[in-house]
């Protein structure tokens, strides 16, 4: 096992779960999320009742798409490690959208600045979501969806 | 400003979904911040959230000062690697790896 899953295994008891979340390598997508006239300012749990267009995907950075092959190899080597004492046995897998949302443009490319290791955005997609916020009437945001893994694992 | 520091709704409602946080001695590897340590602590026997990074604790430490009083008497902030704990043999009932495992 993978030594940050060893030693999870070490410190839990028999029975206890170990629970993972991380971005599956799903390429994230930019939308803009306009709400109903009147309603309060847009939050992700908006999701289902704000009108949402997709505008493109982003461009995930290599590093974290072998993040997340990592944990599945780190996840799959914990169940089928025969040799251990006792490995873990599957329990449960989840999958959501994580929804991050942002007031401007500006917003946007500042986070996307900051965390160079999530992913960027071709200059095509920026000028595409510039033009859908200008062109909405009320409140509109940006939203990056990311689809994301809980994957849970049994002590036995 | 973006809500990028904020749990996420449907985050949130999909872990306590797969398991239910009371009375669990929780051991969360990758807090950072603390962002998802807040919310889901509450019900929990004891929540270690462990980080290697100080700047990180650092942030979850004043938030912490900031949370409900009974976060505040269940939740340990503590540095360290994940690949080498200090905890005694079968401690937690959970580990949660937060955006972590990789």
């Amino acid at each position: 096992m993978a030594a940050a899953v060893a030693e999870a295994h070490r410190v839990m008891r028999r029975g206890g779960v170990l629970l993972a979340v991380q971005p599956t390598d799903q390429r994230p997508v930019l939308e803009v999320w306009q709400a109903p006239a009147g309603a309060a300012p847009l939050s992700d749990a908006d999701a289902e009742t704000a009108r949402r267009d997709v505008l493109g995907p982003l461009i995930p950075d290599p590093d974290s798409r072998r993040e997340f092959t990592a944990t599945l190899a780190a996840l799959a080597e914990a169940v089928d490690d025969s040799e251990a004492e006792a490995a873990f046995e599957p329990a449960a897998v989840r999958a959501f959208n994580y929804y991050q949302l942002f007031d401007s443009l500006d917003d946007l490319t500042d986070y996307l600045d900051d965390t160079p290791e999530f992913a960027r955005a071709p200059d095509d997609l920026l000028e595409r979501a510039a033009v859908a916020l200008n062109g909405t009437p009320g409140q509109a945001r940006l939203v990056i969806v990311q689809r994301t893994a809980v994957v849970a694992l049994h002590k036995p | 400003m973006t809500s990028t520091s904020q749990p996420a709704s449907l985050e949130l409602k999909t872990l306590r979904e797969l398991i239910d946080f009371a009375r669990l001695r929780v051991l969360e590897i990758g807090a950072g911040d603390g962002r998802l340590t807040w919310p889901l602590a509450g019900k929990a026997k004891r929540w270690v959230a462990l980080d290697p990074d100080a700047d990180e604790l650092d942030a979850a430490a004043q938030a912490l000062r900031r949370s409900a009083g009974r976060v505040r008497e269940r939740v340990r902030l503590s540095l360290g690697d994940a690949r080498q704990l200090s905890f005694p043999d079968g401690y937690f009932d959970l580990v949660f790896f937060s955006y972590s495992l990789c």
